[in-house]
């Protein structure tokens, strides 16, 4: 990061900032307690962003390509979102960087342990996490992941992006993790080698990702996923959750509210 | 006794001058072959594995023999911390023109060049790039050893020559 920016982001730290938002033009910002907050600093220009990408890759796009095409990319617990002018050709997809929103991890140890005791009474079953657009969703599965672990759950965890089980997180002591691979690869991975008793995912968002979702229900093991949504209307207005929510693939729906700094979990039974 | 031994020291001096001099060339060759051949596992792991160039200037340092060379994957393995403060193309530019001094001007720009390259996205020209530039580097060092070939008997035949004037003119 540039000097001028972590000097500016210095006196934050205390605010525990959830992304810092750099959009070409425009003063860096960092986005905190639901909103985003300009940064006593100099406005970003495109140069700022690809130093930025620069050091999150090694400067070695050529091997981030993939990821950036998609929108994204992930380095250790951080993953920064890209923005800018698409271009068909190979490479990054991008002909111009104009916004980058780096994503800034927090482990809330505790956050979760009531809601774990709510979603364990009567058993485990099929659960559903949501909330819009960076409401905790991640951070929600990840604490779910390492405390039903340790519980002695047998979790198979698919890591589509590296971005759960990145070095700094603990994931428990009976998690297996498959990344770098699809949601279907890697639960039909994780079905056949480590016969676990519960799969999480995070964000089931695309077709493949429901036909994975699909072919794992009825094999007998829990499921555990975050998705995109407000709340549960919204998810009926997409045609693949409307199949899925209308099969009783899940029993149970985990609601994310954001108040303030902190976040609530409303667990609501679908059955 | 004592002019005899004063002009063969003379002699002796210009013609280990004259080997110092073909040495430096000898080893100026072997300096630019050896940066050509880590330029060439370059483009292997980057067309192969993708590497990222970290752990390429990484490996390169650990099995490159020739200190010159050596320094400067050192150098860009050191710098690459500075990423994000600088841009790679500027590091890679400061790292050329620090340790690669063994090259002519004309290769030092050929290889500066290839700074803006290796930041792009696409595997493909990064490749290329580098080949192109082995390539020259190859040819340079093949003028060096045929220069070589050519003038060694002419560089120790004229300074033995200056030698030998120079004792005419003492004695």
């Amino acid at each position: 990061m540039p000097a001028e920016l972590v000097q500016a982001m210095e006196r934050y730290k205390g605010f525990l900032p959830e992304e810092i938002r750099l959009r070409c033009g425009h003063r860096p910002a960092l986005f905190y307690a639901g909103e985003e907050h300009p940064l006593e600093a100099m406005p970003i220009n495109e140069e700022t962003l690809v130093r930025i990408l620069q050091r999150a890759t090694g400067a070695s796009l050529y091997q981030a390509s993939a990821a950036l095409r998609e929108g994204y990319y992930c380095t250790g617990s951080l993953r920064i979102g890209v923005c800018g002018q698409t271009t068909a050709g190979r490479g990054t997809g991008f002909a111009h960087f104009s916004s980058l929103a780096v994503r800034l991890p927090h482990e809330c140890r505790g956050a979760c342990d009531t809601l774990k005791k709510e979603l364990t009474r009567g058993g485990f079953r099929n659960t559903l996490i949501l909330s819009p657009p960076g409401g905790g969703k991640t951070t929600a599965l990840r604490n779910l992941i390492r405390l039903l672990s340790n519980d002695g759950m047998r979790i198979g965890v698919i890591d589509e992006r590296g971005e759960l089980s990145a070095d700094v997180y603990d994931l428990g002591r009976c998690s297996d993790v498959v990344s770098g691979t699809n949601k279907l690869s890697g639960a039909l991975l994780l079905l056949r080698s480590m016969a676990p008793q519960l799969i999480a995912a995070d964000e089931i968002t695309a077709p493949e990702d429901i036909a994975a979702i699909e072919e794992i229900v009825g094999c007998g093991t829990s499921l555990l996923v975050t998705a995109h949504g407000k709340n549960l209307a919204d998810l009926n207005t997409r045609d693949s959750y409307r199949r899925l929510m209308n099969r009783g693939v899940f029993q149970r729906a985990v609601l994310i509210h954001t108040r303030g700094n902190k976040r609530h979990y409303e667990v609501r039974s679908l059955v | 006794m004592r002019k005899m031994l004063g002009a063969v020291l003379i002699l002796l001096a210009s013609v280990y001058g004259a080997y110092l001099l073909l040495l430096r060339q000898r080893e100026r060759r072997k300096d630019i072959l050896a940066l050509q051949s880590s330029l060439l596992i370059l483009k292997r792991e980057l067309k192969e594995r993708l590497t990222p160039l970290k752990e390429c200037f990484e490996l390169l340092q650990q099995r490159e023999k020739r200190e010159n060379v050596k320094a400067f994957y050192q150098q860009l393995v050191a710098g690459m911390t500075s990423l994000g403060v600088k841009r790679f193309s500027a590091l890679w530019h400061q790292t050329v023109t620090d340790t690669l001094t063994f090259l002519g001007s004309q290769q030092t720009e050929r290889v500066c060049s290839l700074g803006t390259v290796l930041e792009g996205a696409d595997a493909e020209p990064l490749c290329e790039a580098l080949e192109s530039v082995a390539l020259d580097l190859g040819a340079c060092a093949r003028t060096i050893e045929e220069k070589q070939r050519d003038n060694t008997r002419l560089a120790f035949g004229i300074s033995f020559s200056l030698g030998a004037l120079f004792i005419i003119m003492l004695i």
